[in-house]
């Protein structure tokens, strides 16, 4: 039936050619996107690390000296006292379960602050960006940050107690010297850039920079500062209880005059996290819908290429099914021969089509994942993923006509004949 | 010999319906896509209110400052950077002054929670380069402006959702616990806009951003510079690279060089949206737009050229016929595109309007505002996607479409032996 059927496509092939020739540029730019959304998939199902459900930003800033309540010379002491005096009144509201500071630290954050750590022989370079998170120790429970080896938010923020110690990911080491646990490293002293000497007295489970970056960029410290700077803060973060995040930030915006007006400190806004996730992620987000509907434009063209050829052609060949059908072919036999047909074009593109999805591959231009361009497998899986997809659409795009072809009276057919 | 080709063309839909319909639905979809990736491309270059002038002007978001050891600052600007090159420059029609990103504040009215809201300030200047439709009151002025008066401008929303009311020009407000006048009221502007997109508008001599600074040169202001005509752009660069060579001198002594990288920028530069510390590649941005609207217009081609030649098969008699009468065969070629033409005209037209349709309903999926916090809707509506030169494109990829689908087939058409064609083979 195969060498029948490629006869007759050898038969039509000024028609087929176009067919071939559609099919193989939809099969490699289908392959470049399903090798997109296939990395996309990976990194978004990847474990986050952290949890940001019925957690808030509260955003605060200081008067312009241009206001009339603005009190000039305000030491670093004083602001430092409106700023723990604003965050025990945020701990004190019933609704809140957590609340804890931080620089450039809470996740869905465009602002970074790296850091080079140095013990004995090795040190956090060399592996892209590590993250440090200045924070107060609280940062753990409001994010629900766990341990390395299953301990709570609670025992890792009372681990940050102290300031001369830290907190680092467990994978820190792990893309240079291939060490996989930290846990050798606790207890050492390290050196930061700055020149300070820190102890390592805890890891915890890697946690991710957002949905959107893959986990082999998660390698980051925790580390507090003292109380009595907690002034150079720059951001303020609460978890409320899961049952009672109603209407939470429009009821502290209300009380944010009459409670969290002190000293030249005031809230500005408050925001959740979900929007906040929502806002850092909106152009990744855009990018997979983008992606999507080039998906869908090329199986749609798929379905109108082959449902339109077929036609004409099921329609040219209406004796030639009939004559088929008297010598006592099967209803099924003509069903199975026309779809074959277009199946048959699909798998002998195949191989040039995966010639030139190699090519893209080595030549680096898809998404590399895991800091590899190319995997075996991956590669097998996304070229039979938009294969089967192909075959589906060429499919649905013949199953018109060849239920026509099927449906075909041979009496009626070969009455003019 | 006059043919009429509306009436061809309907006929030779009408006779095969099916695959008139696959034809026109596969051109519609692709001049659909096309247009969409056309008018999200557009919404970054063509002007709309209140940036209804980015033809006519040329922006400085960033500046760049390299130093001895070879290390680099690149950022906005400073007020001092600000009134050295820009307040200096005499070629412009109007130069502005204004904060890059918007502020976070929160406003308040006495009795009533405070609601955070974006601030933007600017400077006397904003309100010639920008068009904003002043439904109350009007801006300040400059010598407002230069006092450092704390009077602000209101967007429609904003005052609505302070005030309940847009007749609100004179009545007090404070932001950020600061008290200012309501000097205005504004139609509200699309987050899309990113140079006069904010909910409040305040003089920046008024706020704190005036002093901030840091390496002399860098701050928080970006400025845009509105020529009177395009042909201006050579002599206003020409006076922006004079007087920054003058602060550059000054620069050197304390070992700092400014970094031009082609600024100050065409808003079709502006809009590839390039780091402060990179120069925007143009050629590269152009390439990527025509590999995505070759692909959009190839796949597409190929298969209705399949279908086209198949329909062609068909009439293979008839084009006999008319080559036997003494028809030239570019005749015939051109029967054919014209006829195919019309019909990609027509699709090319429902393309357009489900495009525009789809962008209004469903263009918050696509658009990011060019404000980093706003959850706002975009706002965006047919005066900012609609275009004549998107018309323009619209024509120009139906022909496009057109010749790549009809092209080969026609020729092949025309090329038919008669003898073959009157058999029928």
């Amino acid at each position: 039936m195969k060498r029948r059927l490629l006869t007759q496509i050898r038969a039509e092939w000024r028609s087929n050619i176009w067919l071939a020739i559609e099919l193989t540029i939809i099969s490699v730019v289908l392959f470049y996107i399903v090798d997109f959304l296939w990395v996309r998939f990976t990194v978004i199902n990847e474990p986050l690390g952290f949890n940001v459900d019925h957690c808030y930003r509260v955003q605060f800033a200081t008067l312009p000296s241009g206001s009339p309540e603005y009190i000039p010379d305000r030491t670093a002491e004083e602001s430092n006292r409106d700023i723990l005096t604003i965050l025990d009144r945020l701990g004190a509201r019933p609704e809140v379960e957590s609340v804890a500071m931080g620089t450039n630290a809470h996740f869905y954050n465009s602002s970074n602050s790296g850091e080079l750590l140095t013990v004995d022989t090795f040190n956090t370079g060399g592996a892209g960006m590590f993250l440090n998170r200045m924070v107060s120790p609280d940062f753990p429970k409001v994010f629900r940050i766990y341990g390395a080896h299953g301990e709570s938010p609670e025992k890792l923020a009372s681990l940050l107690e102290n300031p001369l110690t830290f907190l680092i990911s467990d994978d820190a080491f792990k893309p240079v010297y291939g060490i996989g646990s930290m846990r050798e490293f606790i207890g050492k002293d390290f050196s930061t850039y700055g020149g300070d000497t820190i102890r390592l007295v805890g890891t915890y489970s890697p946690v991710r920079y957002d949905d959107y970056v893959p986990r082999d960029y998660t390698r980051s410290m925790m580390r507090s500062m003292p109380k009595s700077e907690y002034y150079a803060f720059n951001e303020l973060v609460v978890r409320v209880h899961d049952n009672m995040d109603n209407d939470f930030a429009e009821n502290l915006m209300k009380d944010a005059d009459s409670q969290y007006r002190v000293g030249n400190y005031f809230i500005s806004a408050v925001d959740s996290f979900k929007d906040i996730r929502f806002v850092h992620q909106r152009s990744n987000v855009m990018v997979t819908r983008f992606y999507f509907t080039g998906g869908a434009f090329l199986a749609m063209n798929i379905f109108l290429g082959l449902l339109g050829t077929f036609w004409f052609r099921t329609r040219r060949r209406i004796p030639e099914i009939a004559i088929r059908m008297v010598n006592g072919a099967t209803r099924g036999d003509i069903l199975r021969r026309v779809v074959g047909e277009g199946e048959l074009i699909l798998l002998l593109v195949t191989p040039l089509a995966i010639v030139f999805d190699y090519q893209i591959v080595h030549l680096q231009l898809n998404q590399p994942y895991e800091n590899a361009y190319f995997d075996p497998a991956r590669f097998a899986i996304c070229v039979l993923l938009t294969l089967s997809f192909m075959a589906l659409m060429i499919l649905a795009g013949v199953i018109l006509p060849a239920v026509k072809a099927m449906r075909l009276q041979p009496a009626v057919a070969l009455k003019s004949e | 010999m006059k043919i009429n080709y509306l009436r061809r063309a309907w006929l030779s839909m009408c006779q095969q319906p099916l695959v008139s319909v696959v034809s026109v639905a596969g051109t519609t979809f692709a001049i659909f896509l096309i247009m969409v990736v056309v008018m999200l491309n557009e919404v970054g270059i063509a002007p709309y209110p209140p940036e209804s002038n980015r033809e006519r002007w040329l922006v400085q978001r960033y500046l760049s400052i390299k130093y001895k050891d070879n290390n680099e600052s690149n950022g906005c600007m400073s007020y001092a950077t600000v009134k050295a090159v820009m307040y200096e420059m005499t070629t412009p029609e109007a130069v502005t002054a204004f904060t890059y990103g918007n502020n976070r504040v929160s406003v308040s009215v006495p009795g009533s929670p405070a609601t955070g809201c974006e601030m933007r300030g600017v400077d006397a200047g904003f309100w010639k380069v920008m068009d904003f439709t002043f439904l109350q009151g009007a801006p300040f002025t400059q010598d407002e402006f230069e006092s450092g008066v704390t009077k602000a401008v209101i967007s429609e929303s904003m005052a609505k959702k302070i005030f309940h009311s847009t007749g609100i020009v004179g009545r007090d407000i404070r932001i950020n616990y600061t008290p200012y006048r309501v000097c205005g009221v504004v139609k509200d502007v699309t987050n899309l806009a990113p140079f006069a997109f904010a909910d409040i508008w305040v003089p920046f001599s008024s706020t704190n951003s005036i002093s901030f600074s840091w390496n002399d040169y860098m701050g928080p202001f970006s400025a845009i510079m509105l020529a009177k005509d395009k042909k201006d752009f050579k002599e206003i660069r020409e006076e922006y690279d004079r007087l920054f060579a003058k602060l550059g001198d000054e620069a050197a002594i304390n070992g700092k060089s400014f970094v031009s990288r082609g600024r100050p920028y065409t808003q079709k530069v502006e809009a590839i949206k390039a780091g402060s510390w990179e120069t925007p590649d143009v050629r590269r941005s152009d390439t990527t737009l025509w590999i995505v609207f070759m692909i959009l217009l190839i796949v597409p081609a190929v298969n209705l050229s399949s279908m086209t030649q198949s329909r062609l098969q068909q009439s293979r008699e008839e084009i006999g016929v008319r080559r036997a009468f003494g028809t030239p065969r570019y005749a015939i070629a051109i029967d054919i595109l014209i006829e195919n033409m019309l019909v990609s005209l027509f699709a090319g037209a429902i393309g357009l309007i489900l495009s525009l349709l789809f962008i209004i309903t469903y263009g918050s999926w696509f658009l990011i505002p060019a404000s980093d916090e706003s959850l706002a809707p975009t706002g965006i509506n047919i005066g900012i996607l609609f275009h004549w030169t998107t018309f323009g494109w619209a024509l120009l990829f139906c022909f496009l479409l057109n010749l790549m689908s009809s092209g080969l087939p026609s020729f092949q058409a025309a090329r038919t032996d008669i003898v073959k064609a009157l058999e029928g083979k």
